[in-house]
């Protein structure tokens, strides 16, 4: 700022001194500009000579405006360079980060096809572990029949005093829903009665059981996986009713499929209790009574839909499901055919998922009468089964029962493999074009990438995709 | 008789706006009457018009009035609770904090706001009557910035000048009785350099006076004058820069007009004559042996120079 000379000072400041000061009236209003011109240029000649009034004009300023003015310099503080150095940093950090994840993903769905049996296998492991560890090769179905029978039995030592062996007779159901009733009554614990309710609504996923004989079982409407006499005394109705299927096995399996496929935080603790408890009672008398039973089962015919006796409560008898044993793994053999297990990778059985493709019929398990069955009746999928039979499989993820096979083409089936859907992924203006190498299903999202580098996804369980 | 016409011409166009205005002034809150209102307004317009004021410009002015504000201070000014309720619950709290942004102290903040409430409510009396300060306030600017004016006209009267003063007992501690006479103010070193310095000062307009003032004389910063002035810090900043250099430039010119040369001028214009003053002072104090009268005074002299 120029210096102004110390004579000008003097005389600016030997000015006439201004007399009739303004009121206090004008000078505020001076201040807030609210004075007509004329009225302002008088305030503005007395300012010039008043120090006075200069002072309390100046003294009279409102003290929110300063504060306004810090609040502007500190924000415009944020784009000085200091500032903007580090930002720079930050970004460049951040792209490198999200180049990194990009790389870690892309590499990691590449590794999904030969990780998806394994996943598949951890899914159904809890469940099926224990059953598994102490069945018997020689004597499989027996074996699983007097140990799911001894399964039971715990459970209802517990609670109640064990029936006699030869209770098998009708006048047990009304002890099971007396039982029920007073359960329900004495103790509501939430565990239980979400049993029930999955016992009731969700029909049991299907699998198979056992490698041959064993493996004839049927549909049943199995007992709930809820460990007391009720769920043992359903599953002898069943037998009490003739059904061949109907034995033991199956209700622990299921009882496997719930734990595992339901993700109840408590099933997997109920499975292991339970299994111990197999080893001590497996020599119970039940077990005898059970072990006469895979002679019916063996010799039985294999339609057991409508074998399945009715349940002694609505809750069990609900819909018919299929269901058989314990949850498959799934791989991809050498030469790109689709093959599951149900005996923890002992024996793989080719899986046609032309077989069922998009049928609903669904009254046998069998995979291989199905398939005959719709070779002779479906003429129209002739060219589709052709196509994927001689379709390499590449991928297959498996969650549950829901299952997801790409090579090819894809396919989902929604019951452990028993019936298929095809799915050609399409968005509005492209389609899936080249083999499926990698899938990658959880829940309802799913993402497949191609040989020709395109990944799809979905987040509806198929119904929509989107391409990348 | 002019004056008579004056008011009787504010009358006609108070008349004329009175239910307006009363309706924005919320007299009935205030317990301010309408006949009081319409005497508040006939006396601030009455105040405001001259002569050459026509009926137009009245009617100009009495609508640009802060009625609502105006009857507040008004109804306080008369006494009426209710007012002084509403006053209080607005203003107190503004009001200590302006006098503690004035007076920079807390103890001086207080004393300076309690005497503005002494005079608010009215402690005078004359002829009887209580005269609040508040029956001063018009309307033209807002009650607040009133309030503020009001807090710093007192400031300045008060603190400022006590500040100036030597107090008594200073004095008769350094010894007023001793005290030399009033310096005579000096003539200044060349009586043509005033001249010229007052001729160039007296082409500047108020407004550059103003800024040349608040920034070399009274010490404000350029936010403090754009403020002030309600112009941005930097227009201020650049009028000073230039104001000091046509000033400069003016003054030489005009000395050299009068016979000096330009190394002459521009050597006047850096000699200050209190520093010629201070120098003589100086030398003088040196030749005796012992100080007549404090350094302090002295210094004090010095500061407040010849004017």
């Amino acid at each position: 700022m120029q210096n102004l000379p110390k004579i000008v000072r003097e005389r600016l400041r030997a000015a006439t001194p201004a007399v009739d000061h303004p009121d206090a009236d004008v000078l505020t209003a001076f201040a807030e500009r609210s004075l007509p011109k004329r009225e302002q240029g008088v305030v503005l000649e007395h300012l010039a000579r008043c120090g006075d009034c200069r002072d309390i004009v100046a003294l009279a300023l409102p003290a929110t405006e300063p504060v306004e003015a810090v609040a502007n310099r500190s924000s415009s503080g944020w784009l000085t360079w200091p500032a903007l150095r580090w930002a720079f940093v930050a970004v460049g950090v951040v792209a490198i980060a999200s180049l990194g994840v990009v790389r870690y993903q892309r590499g990691r769905t590449q590794n999904m096809a030969a990780s998806a049996p394994a996943r598949s296998e951890i899914a159904a492991k809890g469940a099926r572990e224990a059953a598994a560890q102490q069945t018997s090769k020689d004597d499989y179905a027996s074996a699983r029949v007097a140990k799911s029978k001894a399964w039971a039995a715990p459970s209802k030592s517990e609670k109640i005093p064990a029936p006699p062996p030869s209770a098998f007779v009708d006048s047990r159901v009304a002890p099971v829903s007396s039982f029920r009733d007073k359960e329900k009554e004495r103790d509501e614990k939430k565990s239980t009665l979400r049993a029930d309710r999955f016992q009731a609504l969700v029909p049991l996923p299907p699998a198979s059981t056992g490698r041959d004989a064993g493996s004839r079982i049927g549909q049943l409407a199995h007992g709930p996986r809820v460990s007391n006499q009720w769920q043992q005394n359903t599953v002898q109705n069943q037998l009490q009713n003739q059904a061949p299927s109907a034995s033991s096995p199956p209700k622990q399996q299921a009882a496997g499929d719930l734990s595992a496929n339901m993700e109840v935080p408590r099933a997997s603790e109920t499975v292991e209790v339970q299994t111990a408890q197999t080893t001590a009672q497996t020599q119970s008398p039940d077990s005898l009574q059970v072990q006469s039973l895979p002679a019916q089962v063996t010799s039985g015919s294999a339609p057991a839909v409508s074998a399945s006796g009715p349940a002694p409560s609505g809750a069990i008898g609900g819909p018919v499901a299929t269901s058989s044993g314990s949850i498959p793994r799934w791989t991809i053999s050498s030469a790109g055919r689709l093959q599951r297990s149900f005996d923890q990778g002992n024996t793989w059985q080719d899986v046609d998922v032309n077989a069922n493709l998009a049928s609903v019929v669904g009254t046998s398990l069998e995979i291989s009468a199905n398939a005959a069955r719709a070779s002779k009746n479906k003429d129209a999928r002739q060219d589709l089964k052709r196509e994927a039979a001689s379709a390499a499989f590449r991928a297959v993820a498996a969650a549950g029962a829901d299952i997801w096979a790409g090579g090819s083409g894809l396919y989902h089936s929604l019951d452990a493999g028993n019936h298929w859907t095809r799915i050609v992924p399409a968005s509005a203006d492209a389609m899936l074009t080249g083999d499926i190498v990698s899938l990658e299903f959880s829940d309802q999202h799913g993402k497949v990438a191609t040989s020709t580098a395109e990944i799809w996804i979905t987040t509806d369980g198929g119904q929509n995709w989107q391409k990348q | 008789m002019s004056s008579t016409k004056q008011n009787s011409a504010v009358e006609a166009v108070v008349n004329d706006v009175l239910a307006d205005l009363y309706a924005k002034s919320g007299c009935d809150k205030v317990g301010l009457a309408r006949e009081s209102f319409a005497a508040i307004l006939c006396e601030v317009g009455a105040k405001h018009a001259t002569a050459a004021t026509s009926g137009s410009e009245i009617r100009t002015f009495l609508l640009t009035l802060r009625v609502d504000e105006l009857a507040l201070a008004r109804a306080c000014a008369a006494g009426e609770n209710s007012a002084w309720e509403i006053f209080l619950t607005r203003y107190r709290e503004k009001l200590y904090l302006s006098a503690l942004r004035i007076a920079r102290e807390d103890s001086a903040a207080r004393e300076l706001a309690d005497t503005l409430y002494a005079d608010l409510y009215g402690t005078n009396t004359r002829e009887g009557k209580r005269v609040s300060k508040l029956a001063s306030y018009t309307g033209r600017g807002s009650l607040e910035g009133w309030l503020r004016t009001v807090l710093s006209q007192e400031y300045v009267n008060r603190y400022r000048r006590t500040k100036r003063l030597v107090s008594l007992d200073e004095e008769s501690e350094e010894g007023v009785q001793f005290r030399a006479p009033e310096p005579e103010p000096l003539p200044a070193a060349d009586q043509r350099l005033a001249e010229a310095t007052d001729k160039a000062l007296t082409v500047l307009s108020s407004e550059d006076r103003v800024v040349l003032s608040a920034y070399y004389l009274d010490g404000r910063t350029l936010a403090e004058i754009a403020r002030m002035l309600g112009v941005h810090e930097s227009t201020i900043s650049r009028k000073i820069d230039k104001l000091a250099k046509s000033l400069r430039k003016q003054i030489v010119a005009a000395l050299g007009r009068r016979g000096m040369s330009r190394r002459q001028a521009e050597e006047a214009l850096e000699v200050d004559v209190r520093d010629l003053q201070l120098d003589i002072r100086r030398s003088l104090a040196q030749e005796s042996p012992a100080p007549a009268f404090s350094e302090k005074s002295v210094e004090a002299r010095v500061r407040e120079g010849p004017g």
